[in-house]
């Protein structure tokens, strides 16, 4: 039988996710740090790993391209999928926060007027203000969102914090935490189904070594 | 076709709306015989066609549990708010408890037909499709269930699908677990969606505040690894101390000995795990997965309450094969093209009369054959239809008939027509 196919994020949690794989005796040597193929085997042929934007690794799964994925919970709360997600895999841990200059952020946290939030979380945050009964423009950015407070595109920001170090940098101060976010593993529904023996071992197996 | 560079100043709204598709030539062809097959087959078990319209009154639609975000509505010119059709289960509910009410039962229904869904945003998903269903109405008894399923099974068989498998669960089993506790409507849907999602984490974290009596809270959990062969059934019907749970399992059972007899079993998978489903489901549920497009291909399950909706209580279970989907998997198995023209019939005007005679023999032998109506020479003919993949170029002039047999290159050889 064919082997199954991994959707795996690209940039923080690439190393954590590959160190878990080999946890569980999953070693991939053809891939390198500047390779710059998409597509590795693993060494025991069993699985394919395919190398992907954290924001696309839902959609590969969902679409049955890969049967499985690793990424973030933030990704999964920006955008619906039809997903199976059995596993939070605990690493990658980080805070999605809302941030305002330190010097206004009371004043800010008053929220007696539309705001303006920059992020590179729109649906999230509009969710989040919604259910306080809060309307907010949002406005979204690819990256470097605490430029927006700085330069004065938005007072507000909401974005995911791992120390606070940048936020400090930037001289912004956390108003709230949104949500707490961890990599997650995810999976194809259609291939759980068809494969429920297969990845419910994986899904076993990686708990172990999640839990220990 | 010809692809030109976007142009940054072009701000023209697209031809089709987001969701609208236009399935064409091949895949049009592949389509319709897909539901010509199905037509046969349903017709051979004894289910006969209904035709409802694709649109109803809003109201009817969701009066059966249909969730209202699935719908696409609008007013009619009288402010009667209106929808196109979700699903057609519905409307053959709506026509069995009215029209159809003095007919002898059972009665089994089937039809094909569009559906239109309203997509997530910003997908980009489809948003009509064609389904074709059958509905078996007025036996509340497992072969009916068994029916229906093997029913579905033959289907995918007879198009030459192989790669599939079908799960059945019971929508009882979940309702039996939670009932009799004092749950919420709003807690039950987040447990549901929890388990719908995998996510285990998620929903022992939940459970673990509501503090429910009698190891339920472990059964739910448990839920997730209801899935595999025959022996979930055993399985199951230990794990749980509810009499409905346990009767919706004996349920299934039965339905599992049926399709035995079938021969069917080695396609079923016995999946206790799903608490997904169209809202009116009140039994068997049934979900038919293929290998080749990793998504629901088929979908059903038995509705007692549905039709006694519309005033007529009557027991009925159905289910629903996804026509383009179904097309999609006989594509990738496809080796040449299905629809290629045989042969094209060209002629000097004095023997039109004979080029039509000769065309129409063909055709009567089986032949697809286009006749010319341009007056493009015999070289430009040639060039279309090799483009056409049309296999052969028939000329009818004075001297006889000739044919020339369209090769992906050289002009072709020429034969003489004999006969």
């Amino acid at each position: 039988m064919e082997g199954l196919t991994v959707a795996i994020p690209k940039g923080r949690l690439l190393a954590p996710t590959l160190d878990l794989f080999a946890r569980i005796g999953v070693t991939v040597s053809e891939y390198t740090e500047n390779s710059r193929s998409l597509v590795v085997g693993a060494d025991n042929g069993r699985y394919r790993f395919l190398i992907a934007k954290p924001l696309d690794v839902p959609t590969f799964v969902e679409y049955g391209t890969a049967d499985l994925g690793i990424v973030g919970s933030d990704v999964l709360m920006e955008e619906e999928h039809d997903i199976h997600e059995p596993l939070d895999l605990g690493y990658g841990a980080c805070r999605l926060v809302l941030a305002a200059p330190w010097e206004k952020a009371d004043e800010e946290l008053a929220l007696h007027t539309v705001h303006r939030v920059a992020t590179q979380y729109p649906n999230t945050t509009q969710r989040y203000f919604a259910r306080r009964g809060l309307q907010v423009e949002t406005i979204k950015l690819y990256g470097s969102v605490e430029l927006a407070p700085v330069m004065g595109l938005a007072p507000l920001i909401v974005d995911l914090v791992q120390t606070g170090k940048t936020l400090q940098e930037n001289g912004l101060a956390e108003i709230a935490e949104i949500a707490s976010a961890s990599a997650r593993l995810i999976v194809n529904r259609a291939s759980h189904k068809l494969r429920f023996g297969e990845i419910g071992a994986v899904i076993r197996e990686l708990s172990e070594v999640v839990a220990c | 076709m010809q692809w030109e560079k976007l142009d940054n100043s072009e701000r023209i709204a697209p031809l089709t709306p987001s969701g609208a598709t236009d399935v064409l030539l091949d895949d049009a062809a592949r389509m319709s015989a897909i539901e010509w097959s199905l037509r046969g087959l349903f017709g051979a078990w004894g289910y006969a066609e209904v035709i409802p319209p694709i649109f109803e009154r809003y109201e009817t639609l969701v009066a059966g549990g249909i969730h209202p975000d699935w719908v696409y509505r609008f007013a009619d010119p009288s402010g009667e708010v209106l929808a196109l059709r979700p699903d057609l289960t519905t409307q053959v509910a709506r026509v069995v408890a009215t029209r159809l009410r003095g007919q002898p039962k059972p009665l089994r229904l089937f039809y094909i037909g569009n559906v239109v869904r309203r997509p997530k945003p910003s997908k980009g998903q489809r948003m009509e499709f064609s389904q074709g269903g059958i509905e078996l109405i007025g036996s509340s008894e497992p072969a009916a269930d068994a029916e229906v399923v093997a029913l579905a099974i033959e289907a995918l068989l007879r198009l030459g699908i192989d790669d599939f498998q079908v799960n059945l669960g019971q929508s009882d089993f979940f309702r039996g677990i939670v009932e009799g506790t004092s749950l919420t409507e709003s807690q039950i849907a987040t447990i549901r969606e929890r388990l719908d999602r995998k996510d285990k984490g998620a929903l022992e974290h939940f459970l673990s505040d509501l503090e429910l009596p009698d190891g339920r809270s472990r059964w739910i959990v448990e839920c997730l690894n209801l899935c595999g062969g025959e022996e979930i059934l055993d399985r199951s019907f230990e794990l749980v101390d509810s009499a409905t749970s346990k009767a919706a399992v004996e349920n299934l059972g039965e339905i599992y000995r049926i399709l035995e007899d079938y021969h069917l079993t080695d396609r079923v998978i016995i999946d206790l795990a799903e608490v997904r489903g169209l809202g009116y489901y009140t039994g068997m549920m049934i979900e038919g997965f293929s290998r080749s497009v990793s998504t629901t291909i088929l979908e059903g399950g038995r509705y007692d309450k549905l039709v006694e909706k519309f005033g007529y209580p009557c027991p009925a279970v159905g289910c629903a094969l996804d026509i383009p989907r179904l097309g999609s998997i006989l594509q990738k198995g496809e080796s040449s093209q299905p629809s290629a023209v045989d042969a094209l019939v060209r002629f000097r005007p004095p023997q039109r009369r004979e080029a039509y005679a000769l065309a129409a023999a063909l055709r009567t032998g089986g032949q697809r054959v286009e006749l010319e109506v341009t007056d493009r020479d015999e070289e430009e003919a040639i060039a279309y239809a090799r483009q056409k993949k049309i296999k052969q170029l028939i000329t009818v002039e004075a001297a006889g008939t000739r044919i020339r047999e369209v090769t992906p290159n050289d002009s072709g050889e020429v034969r003489t027509w004999k006969d």
